[in-house]
């Protein structure tokens, strides 16, 4: 697959954006703190923390939803990260149970670049209080694209082989 | 390692470096993460998929990368403060199990609503020596 003859944002598509799954409780708990550490630094000791005592933001990648719980669309045969996003707004605390829920925040299409024609999709995950105060957002968005379609020359975006 | 003092911090200025942190991201830390977080695609751990994919080899997922640039803000800061904001885009893949080096260096000192705010640029240079992730941070001190 190459450069399509048509637009792939379809009417249909395009009614994702600003899809996403209902609200699910998470709880900050020493587990959720000990795993997400140890995703970010290996096999180490992790501090351990009172009710109510600050914790590192680490604790959210325990905590988020998985992507395929959403309708992403599946266009295109290769997939790449290109760019994240974290927003904490205050310190998260031991024991404390956030609302959490995720959705499609953008779909857009790409010309030019190593791959060509390619389509670039954000995903939003919202933490929140139980009162709907938002404590921490994670935005990512993914290319899709046709890796056979690359160039052999450098460009913008992930550079050839 | 990395981490600054009290007094390092209260005397930042604009366009200080800061410590370079060097990361070796293995195998093993790619499975846990992906592990954890249900994102376990095959171009980070399959040669064969990365090549197909355009990569050179098993590559570090872009999310990990960017908690990796949270884990340097909080290396360099997060004793005096929280890291309220990271931001990352992706240029180049890093592959599994070669080293980068996270630079940083201070963009700004500011105070929003009363709180102190230091804004960093951070860079990722992979082990090509090329830069592989441009990003951005903001940590606000106590």
């Amino acid at each position: 697959m190459s450069m399509p003859e048509a637009s792939l944002l379809t009417p249909e598509i395009r009614a994702l954006i600003g899809t996403g799954n209902e609200p699910v409780a998470v709880t900050i708990t020493p587990a959720a703190v000990r795993r997400s550490m140890r995703a970010v630094f290996g096999e180490i000791a992790t501090p351990t923390f009172a009710p109510g005592e600050e914790v590192p933001g680490y604790v959210l990648i325990a905590l988020q939803p998985e992507g395929d719980e959403l309708p992403m669309p599946d266009l295109m045969p290769d997939k790449l990260e290109v760019s994240n996003e974290i927003d904490i707004v205050r310190p998260l605390r031991m024991g404390e149970t956030l609302q959490v829920r995720s959705r499609i925040g953008h779909i857009a299409e790409r010309l030019g670049g190593r791959f060509g024609y390619s389509l670039l999709i954000r995903m939003d995950v919202e933490f929140s209080e139980p009162g709907g105060a938002v404590v921490a957002r994670f935005s990512f968005t993914a290319m899709q694209y046709d890796a056979s379609a690359a160039l052999d020359a450098p460009g913008d975006g992930v550079e050839p082989r | 390692m990395g981490r600054l003092s009290a007094g390092q911090i209260a005397a930042l200025e604009e366009g200080d470096a800061l410590p370079v942190l060097d990361i070796t991201p293995g195998m093993d830390l790619v499975i846990r993460y992906c592990g954890l977080t249900g994102g376990l695609t095959n171009i980070f751990y399959d040669a064969e998929a990365a090549h197909a994919a355009g990569m050179p080899g098993p590559i570090v997922p872009g999310q990990l990368k960017t908690w990796l640039l949270y884990r340097a803000l909080d290396t360099w800061l997060g004793g005096a403060g929280f890291v309220r904001h990271v931001r990352t885009t992706h240029r180049r893949p890093d592959l599994t199990g070669r080293p980068m080096s996270i630079a940083g260096t201070v963009a700004r000192i500011g105070e929003e609503g009363g709180q102190r705010l230091v804004d960093i640029e951070i860079v990722v240079v992979g082990s090509e020596g090329q830069p592989t992730v441009n990003g951005f941070g903001t940590v606000q001190l106590r």
